[in-house]
């Protein structure tokens, strides 16, 4: 007999809603049988979805053959795949290097300070997810933050928060 | 005005500085005030600095508009196009008169960028309108043959412009040299260095040269399947790589039977990276269209024997291959009149940081690093001291200003500790703090190490601990022999280039700003003024008018002071956030 | 071969073409480290340990991936390559939160190893937990009742609920049992070096370095000044903590190995140091320091103010008590010794007892039982009171003490607050007696005596003790050591011991010519160096269990010198055991992270910042995941992938931050894992370990090979045992598992073996159940009962996994003995003969790596014959084979493995329309068939006599293109390997088959042709002994007709797939003998049952599914008292028959003959053609109990251990 131990569970992971898997099917249809499709696959996914979820995963494996692991462990070695939901709008900050020389770290304290969340987290409204990332490549403009598609160049602290401020504003009159 | 055009630069820089909205107020106006002159998107020309730009050609000449907004959308449609009258001083370059942004495009020669900020990169017609798919189509008519098609290649000098420099006639030579029923040829465009955008310039302005580059590399070697490798934060290039590979399918330049040649079966297609810069890696990036985690091999065996799906491969970067169609079209001796002896042609650079005309440009290998900053770049923001540059990204390193008669050619930048890289090259001034770059550079490679072997996993992490100690004031004597001794193991031994060149940053930073690094450790202090927990801030008495705005912004209640007295910072409640210092009108907050 | 010319280490050396430098270096001997590479792998280069400079290549070369090409020159050792290493090293060491060994042992100055012989203990191996403490401890009685115990401060089950095990208790359980025993643990004494010792002083530290000298085999004479051995410990502890008794039994444990003490001897007194010089080839100072400090006030040498020590020696030498009767008594001090005098002072009859300490009770150094104790006894206490005065009468004797009352102040240099004096607090106390224990000093009056006769003069210390160099305890006299007390002044029992040990290694050393060094390097990896441990990684981590109190003898019956604490009963060591938290890594002897941080003198702290911190996680009942000790080299990813093809884990995360983690980080339990535990046997820490179902030490284990016993495919494997407990069991590389794989069964096959079930004696059924009877009385039974009835109705049974020497013994027994040929195995009833010819017809396991298209009939490969399955998936990854499954199930476990499925209902009947398809379409290979085979016309007249749809339906497979396609790939393809195994192919089905292999003329070509799999460990040999017969006997059963069977381990009625069928035909049997390990179910329905003995308890020989014999040792006497191949020949006796062989080789001489008898195969194959199918197994578990038990118990694991969510086991 060995020493008794507690069977704690680590920090479990947050239990989230049930997603339609069967949206998955065509995705699915277009790269079975392709080889190197893990990555078109879970992108796909993703655009889905707008995370990887669990059953996502395991649909994978029972559809494709993908193995599980090694699913995991490619969801998880790139940076683009989230295995949780986010924001409606993703802000991501870029901290390239002429960004960087430009003071890009200030103008995320600010837009921190605003949004009241950290780096990868999502607001509570569930508006906006922050991401810091590596280069946007529109070092020219630097500072530089992209949302969704768009582009905004040479922030400081405050334009950047005016811009958000004003898409929640938008969201708000929307909404009504 | 029917012969009149009007054409806007929808690169990403200038979508994001709003040319977007310029395009529509141009729209709105010729369908409103039914207008007949000609409104054309083109890419980015690469004068990043004056995004949006918009050119307007008509009978008597070109004219750039730089820095354009609704606004001056309206003023040109009412001046330049209604009265012929163009408006000189929006004007940033033209074929009719001199203007003080002139030397920025003069002293270029445009090769790889030839139809950038030309062309509209949706339009294959514009393409072809200028030599585009020629070179292919010389090829196939005079029947040259693949080992002579190399010839050619080897004998421009190109090398390979993702960075490492390795002939790219001599690799599609190895890689011809195998046989095999598969072979690929791959076009990496996962340029991760933070501070480069040339790739997504070339593919966003000019995406047929890098398909027809890849065609005649297909030919060359052998390869049965093209693929793109691009990072995924680039929306826009693989919107305009989708268009042009659709089109140039329906021009049957790819597909099955290509250019009517039986048997000929070639495509292309996209592989969307995820976001990993040690994708950018040759044995990664294969990893990663495998469909595994991005993790480097050894090598050899080189992807030319054994590279994707363990068949015969060849990696090249985006630039290598836009520069190809013009090698063959105008052979490689019209190439190799350009640059040193060891490094031919030009080369496509990403100018930023503190410099005043940030941008894309194209220079032919030997100019010096000052030129480029002075004659091209047009200095120094607001004049300051010029430091540095930075070279070759997190693998690169930072040449210091009294270096800057360097040549830029492989051999030389190598020499001074830097790496050519694929072009990102930041211009830094006297109030850039070296080790806070150093640390900066650590930051990034240590969170884009795969984590795959000892040195690069653990070792950079290491580094980046005592960086930042050092940037925080809490530097040991003995740290930069640390960081050298560390930086001389992980360099020896790492698994890929992206540990190996990790050190640089740290070790040209010591090499050439030592001093700088003594006076973090020694006397806490840093001389650029950046490290925030190295910085006092204090009131100059002089200049305090009193006014309670920084008492009011100063987070931690650390300044004292009333109305029109003269206010006071407590050092030991200060948190250096420096929201006194940006909120001070009267420049009455002083760092030391 | 291609051979190349390197220059390795500047000599010129030929290499292969193609191998890299690491297997170059390994074949020339040359020793490179590396923790990534596993042979079984391919070249991964993560850890980077195993670099190498080669000229002219940039930076150093990982020489798992390099290869050798021609003129590389090599250099694998140089000062650059060795600081590279060192700090692969140093940085993974920074981030390798974790114990090497548990603080207990790291604490204790004798590192003496706790937690293994806690473990040991907890097995109930008491005679092992001693030979565990002894190693570094030869006084554990004495120890484990008054050792002052710095274990149980460090140990960590203080932060789970603030006491920490009683390990000393624990100890002494231990000891005293073994004291008591008849085989109570000695040492074994090296032989005599004739070198000769002289010990000074019979005081724990003399007695220590005694026990080791004499251990290495020196001639110890120990000088003792008093007339018994013990010194402080017999003189200075009272015998109410340490009865004498303990004391002469533990020197005793000393002297039965050699050494003499001489009594009454002191030095520089009636022996003299110029006698010793001469006599002796060193000397060890042993002298303790024996005399009490005094008071140091004023009046502190009135009458009746005793130095303690004094009181306690008197009393000893006297053994009179002192009468202390209406007397009031005080103690002055705090440590142990004050509570000595207190706690006896009270025994002596003392009216009152004080104890005046200047501190409070929080900064005493004695022991807190003490203190404790004494309160129970009476004692009172003045804390915070110092004597100033002591007041004399006019006779100079004691009247009262003057004392002075102190507050803390400052802490001092010990960071004890110091006592400052309360001014004006003076008062006096009335006294009788004042017992002094202030402090002790060591007495040197014999220096002189030393330095008269020496030439270099004995040095001492600033405060008079013996100065001796720290690390290894020589003094200024090169062959004169010392230790105890006597160099440190006065300390601890336990630190007297660890000096007397490290003093005997010195002069060990000295005399042997050896240099006298400090231990060596090792290193240790600790948690501490990152953290202070703290309540918070602990408290809610263990289940929380109280300390098993020490039973005492009542408070008021203690007016004596009894022994106050009464030990541990046997119950209170169990459970106190279990409150070990096993703070020690179970790898400690293993571990090659260690090993090379030693050898290349790594450092944890050089780097101490950021770490990674993780939960462990002992979900799986089999396997532990402790990713703190994972160093990433990725070896379990890979060979679950590329080898297992299991994929249970992977890496999760990038960087830094990477981990290894079951899929979706659920528990292993709930992905695809099989339990192999091949993880285990490749990672080079502890990472992935075993989860012991026992208390697993680590000990330092014994080890011996042999071959499994369960499946049919023979692999090699090591057991790793402490005596008769069995700790685990690994992989060798055999001649059939060439690269030392093993599986599940192999793995963690090996728990049985520690089963307390074990039938050990013959047992009779009775009505009042099983009794135990001798051998003897039991073969009588069997002669009376088998030779009561007619021949013809007695019948023998083997199993399986009996040996071949076993088997042949069992069939003479049957023929000879029984003088009938009734003899069988239930695992072949009624199936039919065809199985026999096809395993001539194997290829060989290794070709396996060569075929490029494998096909799988039926068999769950990597559950039923993993190693295989193995050789199988390994093929698929590093060759591209292609694997095919043909089968009728549809939850077959290895349809996730296979490139291709074919389902079908009939394996004859498919493998029968394949042939029919082969051969109405032209498609046989007619030259092979010409050359190599007979009975062709016959075969294909007969099938095309057939209808091919029938077949096809009889086949039940999907569509006629499925076969097709199949049958088509078999034909064209290279390499083909066609696998089947008896447990799901038919007879019948396997002869189809053959014919297949025939008529594509696959068979007899290197990695192309059939592999059939037999399902228990001998299968094989039944057919070579003979046992294999045809099924006459199935239908004397089912007659009924059979009255007495001897049944050799085998278990139908548990292994039945038809219990009742079985059941009816035990009901006709008379007269049941059973020979077996555990009490099976047909153990349990016999009428007579004979203990099995082990495999490796008589030795004997297997013959695998390839026909492979391989020989096995005889390793431990039999539990059983006589084996399997004494009862048979002792039956054979009993039956009049002569018996010639009794040696297991001379058996194995005379089976071999019946062997190869066997082999007299026909040149040519022949055809068989059968009309139908006839029936599969009737017994699961290939018959045999042992297997069943193990699946069971491998079942239950599972469902009883806890089942995890998904979970993120990131600590920080």
């Amino acid at each position: 007999m060995r020493v008794a131990r507690l069977h704690k569970n680590g920090s479990s992971v947050k239990v989230l809603k049930p997603v339609d898997i069967s949206l998955m099917d065509p995705l699915i249809e277009k790269y079975k049988g392709k080889k190197g499709s893990l990555i078109p696959l879970l992108q796909g996914t993703q655009n889905l979805y707008g995370y990887i979820p669990r059953e996502a995963f395991q649909k994978l494996a029972s559809d494709t053959g993908l193995k599980i692991s090694e699913m995991y462990g490619v969801a998880t070695f790139y940076a683009q795949f989230r295995l949780s939901p986010v924001g409606k709008n993703i802000i991501r900050m870029c901290h390239g290097t002429a960004c960087h020389v430009q003071n890009v770290t200030a103008v995320t304290e600010d837009l921190i300070d605003e949004l009241k969340i950290k780096d990868g987290e999502t607001t509570e409204d569930g508006l906006f997810t922050l991401e810091t990332v590596a280069c946007l490549g529109c070092c020219s403009l630097a500072p530089v933050m992209m949302i969704g598609e768009e582009t905004h160049g040479k922030l400081d602290g405050k334009k950047a928060v005016k811009i958000i401020k004003d898409m929640r504003r938008k969201e708000v009159t929307s909404k009504n | 005005m029917e012969n009149t055009k009007i054409i806007v630069g929808l690169g990403s820089c200038g979508l994001a500085a709003g040319a977007g909205k310029v395009y529509d107020e141009f729209k709105r106006i010729k369908e409103a005030d039914n207008l007949v002159f000609e409104l054309k998107k083109t890419s980015c020309i690469g004068m990043c600095y004056n995004e949006p730009l918009v050119e307007v050609i008509d009978e008597t000449g070109s004219y750039l508009y730089g820095k354009v907004d609704v606004k001056m959308a309206d003023e040109i449609i009412d001046k330049h196009l209604n009265k012929f009258s163009p408006i000189k001083e929006f004007i940033v370059s033209s074929d009719q008169f001199e203007t003080k942004d002139g030397t920025f495009l003069n002293g270029q020669v445009r090769i790889a960028l030839r139809d950038c900020g030309y062309i509209d990169p949706e339009s294959i017609e514009e393409y072809e309108a200028r030599q585009g798919y020629e070179a292919i189509k010389k090829i196939l008519n005079e029947k040259i043959k693949d080992t002579d098609v190399i010839q050619i290649v080897m004998d421009s000098g190109l090398r390979g412009r993702g960075g490492a420099g390795f002939s790219t006639g001599m690799k599609w030579k190895f890689c011809n040299n195998y046989k095999a029923p598969n072979k690929y040829i791959i076009c990496n465009a996962d340029e991760g260095d933070p501070g480069a955008f040339m790739d997504r310039s070339l593919l966003e302005g000019d995406p047929h040269a890098v398909l027809e580059g890849m065609i005649i590399g297909a030919y060359a070697i052998g390869a049965t399947e093209g693929i793109i490798y691009c990072r995924a934060e680039y929306p826009l290039a693989i919107k305009r790589l989708n268009i042009a590979l659709d089109q140039a399918r329906k021009k049957g330049y790819l597909g099955e039977n290509i250019f009517g040649i039986e048997g000929w079966n070639f495509d292309i297609r996209i592989k969307e990276g995820a976001g990993a810069f040690v994708c950018g890696e040759e044995t990664a990036l294969m990893a990663s269209i495998e469909g595994e985690r991005g993790m480097p091999r050894k090598r050899p065996p080189f992807p030319a024997e054994s590279g994707l799906w363990k068949s015969p491969s060849n990696i090249n970067n985006v630039e290598s291959f836009s520069n190809i169609p013009w090698i063959i079209n105008n052979g490689p001796a019209a190439y190799a009149q350009y640059g040193t002896e060891k490094s031919k042609g030009t080369k496509v650079f990403a100018l930023t940081g503190k410099i005043k005309n940030g941008g894309l440009v194209e220079v032919p290998m030997g100019i010096s690093i000052k030129d480029i900053v002075y004659k091209l770049g047009g200095g120094i923001i607001d004049d300051k001291k010029f430091k540095a540059v930075q070279l070759g990204g997190p693998s690169g390193g930072c040449i210091p200003e009294y270096l800057s008669d360097t040549m830029i050619d492989y051999d030389s930048v190598v020499a001074t500790g830097a790496i050519m890289g694929s072009g990102g090259m930041v211009v830094m001034d006297e109030t850039t703090c070296m080790v806070d770059i150093a640390r900066f550079f650590l930051d990034f490679t240590q969170k884009e190490s795969c984590g795959k072997c000892t040195f690069c996993r653990i070792g950079t992490k290491r580094m980046l601990e005592i960086l930042t100690r050092i940037t925080e004031g809490e530097g040991k004597v003995g740290d930069i022999e640390m960081l050298e001794e560390l930086a001389s193991q992980i360099r020896d031994a790492s698994l890929c280039g992206l540990g190996n060149s990790a050190p640089n940053p740290v070790l040209t930073t010591i090499k050439y700003f030592r001093d700088e690094y003594e006076a973090h450790i020694r006397d806490k202090k840093c001389p650029a003024l950046c490290c925030k927990k190295l910085l006092t801030y204090t009131v100059i008495p002089d200049k305090c008018t009193g006014c309670v705005v920084c008492k009011r912004a100063c987070p931690a209640n650390a300044i004292d002071g009333d109305k029109k007295v003269v206010h006071f910072i407590h050092q030991e409640l200060c948190t250096k956030c420096g929201a006194c210092y940006s909120k001070c009108k009267f420049e009455a907050i002083q760092l030391n | 071969m291609e051979k190349v010319n390197v220059i390795l280490n500047g000599k010129l050396t030929q290499a292969v073409k193609g191998e890299t430098i690491l297997q170059l270096a390994r074949r020339e001997g040359i020793e490179i480290p590396t923790l990534c590479h596993d042979e079984r792998l391919e070249p991964y280069s993560s850890c980077y340990l195993c670099v190498v400079e080669v000229e002219k290549m940039r930076g150093l070369q990982p020489s798992c991936s390099t290869k050798v090409n021609e003129g590389m020159k090599i250099n694998t050792d140089n000062e650059k390559v060795h600081k590279s290493r060192k700090g692969a090293l140093d940085l993974l060491l920074s981030n390798h939160y974790a114990d090497c060994v548990a603080p207990c042992k790291l604490r204790c100055p004798a590192g003496v190893d706790v937690q293994g012989y806690v473990a040991m203990v907890n097995k109930g191996m008491y005679r092992e937990a001693i030979e565990i403490i002894k190693k570094t401890n030869p006084l554990p009685a004495i120890c484990g009742r008054v050792c002052v115990r710095p274990c149980e401060v460090a140990c960590r089950r203080n932060l789970v609920e603030g006491v920490g095990v009683g390990i000393d208790y624990i100890k002494r359980y231990a000891s005293d049992i073994d004291l008591n025993s008849e085989n109570k643990f000695k040492p074994e004494v090296k032989p005599n070096t004739g070198k000769r010792v002289a010990v000074i002083g019979a005081g724990p530290g003399g007695l220590t370095s005694a026990y080791y000298l004499a251990i290495e085999g020196h001639e110890v004479e120990v000088y003792e000044a008093n007339p018994h051995a013990g010194g402080m410990l017999r003189y200075g502890i009272p015998p109410y903590r340490l009865p004498n008794e303990i004391i002469d039994a533990e020197v005793n444990n000393v002297t039965e190995l050699g050494p003499v003490i001489h009594y009454n001897k002191k030095l520089g007194e009636n022996v003299s140091y110029d006698e010793l010089k001469s006599n002796f080839d060193s000397v060890i100072l042993t002298i303790g320091s024996q005399s009490g400090t005094s008071i140091g006030c004023e009046g502190d040498d009135a009458e009746n103010v005793i130095s303690g020590i004094d009181f306690l020696r008197n009393m000893e030498m006297t053994g009179n008590r002192y009468d202390f009767s209406g007397k009031t008594v005080a103690v002055i001090g705090g440590g142990n010794t004050a509570m000595d005098c207190c706690r006896t002072a009270m025994r002596c009859g003392a009216k009152k007892v004080y104890v005046i300490y200047r501190r409070t009770e929080k900064e005493m150094p004695a022991n807190p039982i003490e203190i404790h104790e004494s309160k129970l006894e009476g004692i009172e206490y003045m804390f915070l009171t110092a004597p100033s005065k002591v007041n004399k009468d006019e006779n100079g004797k004691l009247k009262t003490l003057s004392c002075v009352k102190m507050e803390l102040g400052e802490p001092d240099a010990s960071g004890r607050r110091r006592p400052v004096k309360v001014e004006g607090s003076e008062f006096d106390i009335e006294l009788d007696v004042i017992l002094a224990a202030i402090g002790q000093k060591t007495i040197v009056n014999f220096i002189d005596d030393i330095n008269n006769n020496s030439d270099v003069p004995l040095q001492l210390t600033k405060w008079g003790d013996v100065a001796a160099d720290k690390k290894t305890l020589q003094t200024s006299i090169p062959n004169v050591f010392a230790a105890g007390d006597g160099v440190t002044g006065p300390a601890t029992l336990i630190e007297a011991i660890a000096q007397g040990r490290k003093a005997a290694k010195s002069c060990h050393n000295f005399m042997m010519d050896l240099p006298i060094e400090e231990d060596e390097f090792e290193f240790i990896s600790k948690k501490d160096v990152f953290q202070k441990q703290a309540k918070e990684d602990y408290e809610d981590v263990f289940e929380h269990q109280s300390r098993e109190e020490m039973p005492t003898i009542d408070a008021d019956k203690r007016n004596n010198f009894k022994e106050v604490e009464l030990g541990y009963s046997a119950k209170a060591a169990f459970n106190e055991t279990l409150r070990c938290l096993e703070c020690g890594c179970t790898e400690y002897y293993t571990c090659d992270l260690k090993k090379y941080s030693t050898q290349y003198k790594a450092e944890q702290n050089k780097f101490a910042w950021d770490y990674k911190k993780y939960q462990v996680d002992f979900s799986h009942p089999f396997i532990e995941i402790d990713n703190n000790k994972c160093i990433l080299c990725s070896r379990c990813v890979r060979i679950c992938k590329d080898v297992v093809n299991a994929n249970a884990i992977g890496l999760v995360n990038r960087g830094f931050e990477t981990f290894v983690a079951p899929s979706l980080r659920t528990s292993l339990t709930e992905t695809d894992c099989e339990s192999c535990g091949m993880c285990i046997s490749t990672c080079p820490t502890a990472a992935i370990a075993e989860n012991f179902n026992f208390k697993p030490g680590p000990f330092l284990l014994d080890t011996f090979d042999t071959v499994c016993n369960y499946c049919s495919i023979g692999c090699e494997l090591t057991l790793q045992h402490k005596n008769d407990f069995f700790v685990k069991a690994t992989g060798k590389e055999g001649l059939i598992n060439k690269d030392g794989n093993i599986c599940r069964l192999g793995k963690f096959g090996y728990r049985y073996l520690n089963d307390g079930d074990r039938i050990t004696k013959p047992l009779v059924k009775t009505e009042r159940g099983f009794l135990e009877i001798s051998y003897d009385e039991a073969y009588k039974l069997i002669k009376e009962k088998f030779n009561n009835t007619k021949p013809d109705e007695n019948a023998v049974f083997a199993g399986a996994r009996l040996t071949n020497e076993e088997m042949y013994l069992a069939k003479r027994f049957a023929i000879e003995g029984l003088i009938t040929k009734n003899i069988t195995s239930f695992q072949y009833l009624d199936r039919g003969s065809s199985y026999e010819n096809i395993s001539e017809t194997n290829v060989q396991f290794e070709q396996v790596e060569k075929a490029n298209n494998i096909v799988v009939f039926g068999s769950e490969l990597n559950y039923e014959n993993p190693v295989l399955g193995y050789m199988v998936n390994n093929a698929r990854a590093k060759n591209n084979a292609k694997l095919t499954i043909v089968t009728g199930d549809e939850n077959n476990r290895m349809l996730k493995k296979a490139d291709k499925v074919v389902m079908v209902k009939s394996y004859y009947y498919f493998i029968k329309a394949m042939n029919f398809y082969y051969l109405s379409h032209n498609q046989e290979n007619r030259i092979f068939i010409d050359d190599n085979c007979e009975n062709y016309e016959d075969y294909i007249n007969k099938l095309m006599t057939e209808d091919f749809s029938h077949l096809l339906k009889e086949a039940g497979i999907c569509c006629e293109e499925c076969l097709i396609e199949l049958a088509d790939d078999v034909n064209k393809g290279m390499n083909t390997v066609l696998i089947f195994s008896e447990k799901h192919l038919s007879a019948n089905a396997a002869a189809e088959l053959r014919n297949l292999a025939l008529i594509t003329g696959k068979l007899g070509k290197t990695s192309s042709g059939i592999i059939a799999l037999k399902e228990s460990a001998n299968s094989q040999g039944l057919s070579d002994m003979g046992i294999y017969e045809d099924d006459s006997i199935y239908e004397l059963l089912n007659e009924g007709k059979l009255k007495n069977v001897l049944i050799l381990g085998e278990d139908p009625i548990g292994c039945a797939k038809d219990e009742e069928q079985i059941k009816k035909i035990f009901d006709n049997f008379k007269f049941v003998v059973v020979q077996d390990y555990f009490l099976t179910d047909t153990a349990i329905s016999a009428n007579l049952i004979l203990p099995a003995s082990l495999q490796f308890e008589s030795g004997g020989s297997y013959s695998n599914t390839q026909k492979v014999i391989q020989k096995f040792d005889k390793q431990y006497k039999t539990k059983t008292g006589k084996t399997n191949c004494e009862q048979l020949n002792d039956l054979l006796k009993t039956f009049g028959h002569e018996v010639n062989a009794v040696d297991i080789d001379e058996i194995f001489c005379e089976a071999i003959v019946n062997i190869t008898n066997g082999m007299n195969k026909t040149l040519k194959y022949s055809f068989i053609h059968t009309e139908t199918d006839n029936p599969g197994r009737m017994f699961n578990h290939g018959c045999d109990g042992l297997v069943k038990k193990f699946e069971d118990e491998f079942k239950n694991a599972f469902e009883t251990s806890g089942k995890s969510k998904e979970t993120i086991p990131i600590l920080n």
